[in-house]
């Protein structure tokens, strides 16, 4: 989990809390807790979720 | 696609075919595997290698005449042939675990009859009796050997029969003279081998010579009856004895195709260096275990593996070009993501041709693989990410930057200059240059736009199709002129889609110039030819004309043009593979290079590798590589410069809503852009959309986080305000993942 202190929902104004996401790719879908907006439910991916494990299990499916 | 076509494309493939010595080799032994078990001192292994092949080790060590060694590859550098007879007389001699293998397989009910003892019976009698079926021998005679029987060796051939022998049952019946076949009528086979000048019951005529079958069903005829030599018939035993099997379980006697052979291809090993034929220090006593072991290590192990060492990308898979095959065949078919396996590998390759240029059976693993992803995007299950830059590049150039004109004031033209999407975006002043100088030599149009390779290469059909009606009308319009391509990739997409439109190299055509005044980029370079200029021979002797012209000293590269890493966009599907492929590239000469393709120029300016594409030593230095944006911006200012000089008009590109957003990028985030192939659009469409919906993320500071979901990818833009509609870009980065509420696999 990557640190978010600081950021809050610029439509919303609400601080972010953790929640269960799916996401998708290449026909395959996984759950993982990602900072979210409580009342938007906009999701925050932070750099390190991006280039980190999203990118490792990316490559995965493309490895495929 | 079908098997019949996956395997069609890699069919001449020689990879694991038989080495000429077991082609040659009347047992078709598996010679180099023998040599590499000697080489290592595995004498019991190596005798197991040879027992399983020859049936009786001792006769053929003593009695081949070796033909193998006429096709030993040693041969063709001036060395003495592997020393086979030594070698195979050494591992008889030094292995210590002699004893037949005893074979787990069920017994069987049909009884086969065999008659003659001599080598051919003996062999397909044991090789029957292997399998595990009743067998009898008749002999007429009393004792086995048949014509070997006299030989001064006998003794030793002898002890051999009785050892292979050892472990099976047999029923031998000498002082049995076989009459009449119907003597036979309760066996399910009958194998006549009575040697040379025997009985062949009125049999010869409609005998088989590769099935050894008989007009009589059921009945074989082999060895010296049918005029096969000593070796040739214990062999035939070996092959018979697979023939019988497959009559008594089909009813119809058949044989496996044989292994391919190399077709007489040199598989000389690249690094070979001369080794000595190894002389035991003996003399007859044969060779010590060191000796053999020198000696077998003489094979080179023959075996076709050029493209597997020499192409980066099957150099980094490790896959014979026909499990290649295979494994693309179970990967186009739209199942279940877990039967796939060959995703990277197949949006890995240049598509560069380059393995048929050098395959000695021309198979072109490219082809392979563009259909490959072709069936994969016409079943939507290809990796879009791999390819959507590009193919968005594709859509702006034959959009936005698309431009069609004869000159001024006519409407058709005999010539018309297509420069290419990336010629015109990565030198726009030199394309704009050689447009001037074809315009007035030639009276030439233009075409601005793409030709379509980015979606030639993802396999996106329907894209390539729509773009070649679009490139077609353009050219009908101008009446149908002769297209001036500046660019190999261009050419070699024609050449392919649209082979009907008449195209000529443009370095061709200004080699044909008098008067340029050509400068010289280097005193002295090598040039560097782009793997599509294969096709064309007028393209690479006109930029070397060109090059002569500007008094420029050319060196050449060794073997036929390859891919400079541009090719069939794999930096987005391998990166890694991609700096290896640029970074040999560039390597392959201390000279800094001459290029005439603007992807080769970029790849290797960005490998910081000296270069200069041909048009600078006519129009002037180009300077560095624009990054993405510029590019854009380039390729929209050409055509906006044509527009006014052949039609009068301005240029007005259309607006997007962003247009205002002013970007300050610092170099390191301008170099991950660049990397991730992120647009300076990208980055004003995503904050233009949060600033104008609020809908993104806020720092304490004030800095913001704001996404744009496009199809295929997802970028994230950190930033904050500089001023009014000016934006500090502090991060960039993308993922390909979506993402949305509900279950899914925890990671």
């Amino acid at each position: 989990m990557s640190d978010t202190t600081g950021w809050k929902c610029g439509k919303c104004g609400e601080a972010l809390v953790l929640k269960r996401n799916v996401f998708n790719y290449m026909g395959r879908s996984f759950g993982h807790e990602v900072p979210t907006c409580p009342k938007c439910g906009r999701i925050f991916i932070s750099k390190e979720l991006a280039k980190g494990r999203m990118a490792e299990v990316e490559a995965l499916m493309e490895d495929k | 696609m079908r098997q019949e076509e996956c395997t069609a494309l890699v069919a001449g493939c020689i990879h694991d075919a038989s080495a000429p010595c077991s082609a040659a080799c009347p047992f078709g032994l598996d010679v180099r595997s023998f040599l590499h078990k000697a080489a290592k001192g595995r004498w019991s292994a190596a005798y197991r290698e040879l027992r399983t092949a020859l049936v009786f080790p001792t006769v053929a060590a003593a009695l081949c005449e070796r033909p193998c060694r006429g096709a030993c590859q040693r041969r063709l550098i001036g060395d003495e042939p592997l020393d086979l007879g030594r070698l195979e007389e050494a591992v008889i001699r030094l292995s210590d675990a002699q004893a037949p293998n005893k074979f787990p397989v069920p017994p069987k009910e049909e009884k086969i009859a065999v008659i003659g003892a001599g080598p051919a019976g003996l062999s397909i009698a044991l090789n029957m009796a292997q399998k595990k079926y009743p067998v009898t021998v008749f002999e007429r005679g009393d004792r086995w050997g048949g014509s070997l029987n006299g030989h001064p060796q006998f003794d030793v051939f002898d002890a051999d029969f009785t050892l292979q022998y050892s472990a099976e049952q047999v029923e031998f019946r000498y002082g049995t003279k076989v009459s009449s076949l119907d003597e036979l009528s309760d066996f399910a086979a009958v194998c006549i081998a009575t040697g040379d000048g025997g009985e062949h019951f009125g049999l010869l005529d409609g005998w088989d010579s590769t099935l050894m079958s008989t007009a009589a069903p059921g009945v074989f005829l082999v060895g010296g009856v049918v005029g096969m030599g000593l070796m040739e018939s214990i062999a035939a035993g070996s092959v018979l004895s697979k023939v019988v099997e497959s009559s008594i379980q089909t009813g119809r006697p058949s044989l496996d195709a044989p292994k391919a052979t190399c077709g007489g291809h040199s598989l000389v090993p690249k690094d070979a260096a001369s080794a000595a034929h190894v002389i035991p220090a003996g003399g007859d006593a044969g060779y010590t275990k060191e000796e053999a072991k020198a000696e077998a290590a003489r094979c080179f192990q023959c075996n076709c593996s050029h493209c597997l060492t020499q192409c980066e990308l099957l150099a980094q898979y490790k896959k014979p070009p026909l499990q290649m095959a295979m494994e693309v065949l179970a990967d186009s078919s739209p199942r279940f993501l877990a039967s796939r396996t060959m995703t990277r590998e197949s949006y890995s390759c240049n598509l560069c041709s380059w393995c048929s240029a050098t395959c000695p059976e021309g198979v072109d693993m490219g082809e392979l693989f563009r259909r490959s992803r072709e069936e994969r995007a016409a079943a939507g299950i290809q990796p879009a990410a791999f390819h959507d830059f590009w193919l968005r590049e594709l859509d702006f150039a034959s959009h936005d930057g698309f431009f069609a004109s004869a000159p001024m004031e006519k409407n058709s033209c005999e010539y018309a200059f297509f420069p290419g999407c990336q010629l015109t975006a990565s030198l726009p002043e030199h394309t704009l240059k050689t447009m001037e100088l074809l315009a007035r030599q030639y009276g030439a149009g233009v075409i601005l736009g793409c030709c379509g390779a980015p979606a030639w290469w993802a396999g996106e059909r329907p894209l390539w199709e729509e773009n070649v009606k679009r490139l077609r009308a353009a050219w009908e319009s101008l009446g149908k002129p002769t297209l001036v391509l500046a660019c190999a990739s261009c050419m070699e997409v024609f050449a392919r889609l649209m082979p009907d439109v008449p195209t000529v190299s443009l370095y061709e055509l200004l080699a044909q110039q008098e008067d340029l005044n050509l400068s010289q980029p280097f005193s002295a370079c090598a040039v560097f030819d782009p793997c599509n200029s294969r096709r064309d021979d007028g393209m690479r002797r006109g930029v070397r004309a060109l090059a002569k012209q500007s008094g420029m000293d050319c060196a050449e590269l060794s073997g036929p043009p390859r891919c400079c890493g541009y090719g069939g966009h794999m930096k987005t599907a391998n990166p890694e593979l991609y700096k290896t492929v640029v970074h040999n590239r560039a390597g392959e000469s201390e000279l800094p290079y001459l290029v005439y393709c603007a992807n080769c120029r970029e790849s290797f300016l960005s490998e910081g590798k000296q270069c200069a594409h041909v048009l600078e030593a006519l129009f002037g230095p180009a300077g560095t590589v624009p990054h993405l944006a510029q590019k854009r911006r380039n390729t929209l200012k050409v055509k906006g410069e044509l527009m006014r000089a052949m039609q009068n008009e301005t240029f007005i590109p259309p607006a997007k809503p962003w247009d205002g957003v002013e970007l300050h990028i610092p170099d390191g985030v301008r170099a991950e852009m660049e990397e991730h192939l992120v647009t300076d659009d990208d980055v004003k469409e995503c904050i233009f959309a949060a600033e104008e919906s609020g809908e993104c993320f806020i720092r304490e500071d004030g800095g913001k986080l704001a996404t744009l979901i496009r199809d295929v990818i997802t970028y994230w833009v950190e930033y904050r305000a500089a001023s009014k509609q000016a934006y500090e870009v502090e991060s960039v980065y993308s993922h390909r993942m979506r993402f949305g509420e509900g279950g899914g696999e925890h990671v």
